[in-house]
């Protein structure tokens, strides 16, 4: 027998315009704290399920601990060892994908219908009870230490994580990647990752999304048997920020790879974070920078007007503290010096002169036009919704996103540019021979 | 009585319904496929070109044809494409393989109009330019030089393809050869345009939250004006002489980890093999259970990944791989063998029945989440259109289901032996 509102939940139905159509995305609390995000599309059998953890390298003593964390959930519970989560995954053909940013973890299970009931007790079984064998987490800790290795192969890699590491300092929790160090991965033990998950993996801290062909009422049983019953407190998150290391001018570090062909060029500064109140003005200035494919300022100048690379761009990562922004690319090594002054120089045109109405007129039709298609399929959507909840985008967001692009001036744009493009005041990391 | 239910519920049919194929007096073809999930729709033409069309000598001209799509046609002269498209609120790009081109929108369904309008102009009225045609070439190199010159990880593919085929134009990677690339002239691309670029060597998919008659009319009204193919172009003829002997492949180039790749010569759908090995490279390597990732990576630590990759839907018969990140350089022969060992032991003992229901879960969940968007689902459609007809995937759906263990195992026993097998090595310098 399965009680149906034997708990009590808030409901706050939000009916969404996004484009023509509307999301009638549902949101609940649980008594636990856990908070629900529901939104029914049943054109395919199949469901996702997401869950957003506020566990992340700003809650972590050492590096890689949240990422080691997240990776082991799947490597033995107190029923199934690990082969046999390996075993059911590949059967019931679901995908149980981990995600840790600088801000969070994000765990997505996807499912045909046909294997739901299934596929939803493994997830909360990984979730709720992994016991985090200590043989298991010694392989995939060398695992990792050798797929890092690899990855230092890939220039970009190196340059971003020698970016990262310049722009913030290792002390900083934004100052490393998320996987760490190769040469720290021995200092992480099982004790470590057992606390992590104590302290942060709890129903307070997280924010689940169920996306999919699922009915109101299969979600009250699911959230009936599976997390209500679920308590305990989390620790509160208290970062530890060190000051930025200071800069006086441009600095340039380059890593030598005699065997490349190319130089990776990566040059940023600082950047903001995601509620800072100029997000959409910057949003906008990436994009008429570099952020805009092959119609972006930094794509003509440098890749369409002279074919001097055929990657180019510029990003920047909105985090719940200040992040980076920065533009990378590659070019036959010997072109180096020209890309560079290209950069700098597309660089100061923006912040000294800004852009023309037509220019912003042109990226807001994109920016606004192109929302919906960031959110096309169900995974998108289910892994998009915890993030209303967590970065407070507030549940109305797929509606006023417009008026907050369209609201964006030229003087804003230039005044953002003038304050943040620091085209004098830069980190250059350089890969190439 | 349990297994017929399992098999209906199994990899449930496409709805069918919603799609609707049409065809206009110059011979071109319009899917449409109608899905009001989102208010989104996608707009792709396909032409039936790829690396495998191409002239001896020319490796990488459909590639560079398809990046000076974006310079500018007749009636939008210049390096507009993108930038229309965009100022709309779309997203639009192209890619090539070895078998076809797909140049292709996402944007709101109103905005079809634009798409329509770009692409019938640049299917007939391309302009080619000199200066763009230095300029693409330039940035064809730099793409080279990133994704292989100093990337050896898809270098060894690229090294395995052209050494297990001799004569067969899929020995030639789909960018080209830097010697090749260099030597193309724009007579050639305008040459290769003109053969391969008109309504009957091409077919549109339109998809989303659309309106079907409204979009047809006007695909109608500006495709229909497109002249159609001078005549069809010829296709591939080059056969790939029976191979004697196993074929190897070292390259020694900066890495961290060896990498080992086994590619053995396998049909293509709609052969009834390619898709018994279609399941075979599930239960190989499928998945952290799969027999290969359960040997080398689990039991005895010696790979920090194992996956294998088959392309039943090729236009012709390709290459099934096994491919491996070897934790240790000394221990590169020993994956070898295991591999060897494993796929040895299907052909003497076939799989079991829960290693083959378990592959085909694979494969219809993949089947039903590359549907998740009206983009993905339509170039599963493509795919298979390419083949002949979108059709074709009733016929892969009932041939998948269709399959026993002996099958499984027979199909080893024809396709992968020593006499079509290529191994290549990326080892440390």
């Amino acid at each position: 027998m399965i009680k149906i509102v034997a708990f009590a939940i808030i409901i706050f139905a939000t009916i969404t315009d996004l484009g023509a159509k509307t999301m009638e995305i549902e949101s609940y609390t649980l008594e636990n704290g856990a908070r629900v995000k529901y939104l029914k599309r049943d054109n395919i059998p199949i469901v996702y399920l997401s869950v957003l953890v506020k566990a992340s390298p700003l809650d972590q003593i050492k590096p890689a601990q949240a990422y080691m964390t997240a990776q082991m959930l799947t490597h033995g519970t107190e029923r199934l060892s690990a082969r046999q989560i390996e075993e059911l995954i590949d059967f019931l053909a679901v995908g149980i994908e981990k995600k840790v940013t600088h801000d969070y973890t994000l765990i997505t299970l996807s499912t045909t219908k046909r294997h739901l009931k299934e596929a939803i007790n493994l997830f909360f079984e990984i979730l709720r009870s992994p016991v985090f064998p200590e043989e298991e987490f010694k392989k995939e800790l060398s695992k990792l230490e050798k797929s890092i290795r690899q990855m230092e192969e890939d220039p970009s890699y190196l340059a971003y994580r020698k970016f990262i590491q310049t722009l913030f300092g290792t002390q900083h929790p934004y100052g490393i990647p998320v996987e760490g160090l190769p040469e720290r991965l021995n200092e992480l033990s099982r004790e470590d990752i057992v606390n992590f998950y104590r302290n942060h993996y709890r129903p307070d801290n997280m924010i689940f999304s169920f996306v999919g062909d699922l009915s109101k009422e299969e979600l009250r049983g699911i959230l009936e048997r599976n997390l209500k019953d679920w308590a305990g407190k989390s620790k509160p998150r208290e970062p530890k920020l060190p000051e930025l290391p200071r800069r006086e001018k441009s600095l340039e570090i380059k890593i030598k790879k005699e065997q490349l062909t190319q130089a990776t060029i990566l040059l940023g500064f600082e950047g903001i974070s995601r509620g800072d109140s100029e997000f959409f003005s910057f949003s906008l200035m990436n994009y008429m920078l570099g952020g805009g494919g092959l119609t972006s300022r930094l794509a003509r100048a440098i890749r369409e007007e002279q074919g001097l690379a055929y990657s180019v761009y510029s990003t920047f990562t909105p985090y719940l503290l200040p992040g980076a922004f920065y533009i990378e690319v590659k070019t036959k090594a010997e072109n180096f010096e020209r890309v560079r002054s290209l950069i700098v120089e597309e660089l100061r045109k923006f912040a000294e002169r800004g852009v023309t109405e037509e220019e912003l007129k042109d990226a807001k039709a994109f920016l606004t036009g192109s929302f919906p298609l960031r959110f096309d399929t169900m995974k998108k959507i289910c892994e998009f919704l915890p993030l209303l909840d967590f970065y407070n985008l507030g549940d109305d967001y797929f509606k006023k996103y417009p008026d907050y692009i369209n609201s964006v001036t030229v003087e804003q744009i230039k005044h953002v540019a003038s304050k943040r493009l620091k085209y004098n005041n830069y980190v250059l990391i350089t890969v190439g021979p | 009585m349990i297994k017929v239910l399992l098999l209906t519920l199994l990899f449930p049919a496409m709805v069918a319904a919603s799609i609707v194929e049409h065809r206009l007096d110059n011979g071109l073809k319009v899917i449409t496929y109608t899905d009001r999930a989102s208010p989104v729709s996608t707009f792709q033409v396909w032409y039936r070109v790829g690396g495998i069309d191409e002239p001896e000598g020319k490796s990488g001209i459909s590639h560079l044809l398809e990046h000076l799509m974006f310079r500018g046609s007749k009636n939008y002269p210049g390096n507009v494409f993108s930038k229309i498209i965009q100022a709309n609120g779309g997203v639009d790009n192209a890619f090539t393989t070895k078998d076809y081109t797909v140049y292709f929108q996402r944007l709101s369904p109103e905005k079809l109009e634009i798409s329509i309008n770009l692409e019938s102009d640049r299917m007939a009225n391309l302009l080619l330019s000199k200066e763009d045609f230095e300029l693409e070439k330039k940035i064809v190199l730099e793409e080279r030089r990133q994704r292989y010159e100093d990337d050896p990880e898809n270098l060894i593919f690229e090294e395995v393809i052209g050494t297990a085929f001799k004569n067969h134009p899929y020995r030639r990677p789909v960018i080209g050869w830097t010697e090749e690339i260099e030597r193309i002239t724009l007579e050639d691309v305008k040459e290769h345009y003109r053969r391969f670029y008109c309504p009957e060597n091409a077919f549109i998919i339109v998809a989303g939250d659309i309106d079907e008659r409204k979009v047809l009319d006007k695909v109608r009204d500006r495709f229909g004006k497109v002249p159609s193919c001078n005549s069809l172009p010829r296709r591939n003829n080059s056969l790939e002489p029976k191979q004697q002997g196993e074929r190897r492949v070292i390259l020694k180039r900066q890495t961290h980890m060896p990498v080992l790749v086994l590619a053995y010569k396998v049909p293509a759908f709609p052969d009834r093999d390619s898709l018994a090995i279609e399941l075979l490279s599930n239960i190989l390597g499928g998945g952290k259970s799969s027999r290969l990732y359960r040997r080398l990576a689990v039991d005895r630590d010696l790979v920090v990944d194992v996956a294998t990759s088959n392309s039943s839907l090729s236009r012709e018969g390709f290459l099934f791989f096994v491919y491996a990140y070897v934790k240790d350089v000394s221990k590169v022969e020993e994956v070898e063998r295991i591999i060897r060992e494993e796929i040895d032991r299907i052909k003497v003992e076939a799989p079991n029945e829960r290693e083959l229901e378990k592959a085909k879960n694979q494969v219809e969940a993949s089947f039903l989440f590359s549907q998740d968007s009206v983009f993905g689902h339509s170039l599963y459609l493509g795919r298979f259109e390419i083949l002949g007809s979108w059709r074709l995937i009733d016929n892969y759906r009932n041939t998948i289901l269709s399959l026993n263990p002996s099958d499984i195992q027979s199909s080893a026993k024809r396709y992968l032996t020593d006499d079509n097998l290529t191994v290549g090595i990326l080892l440390p310098r």
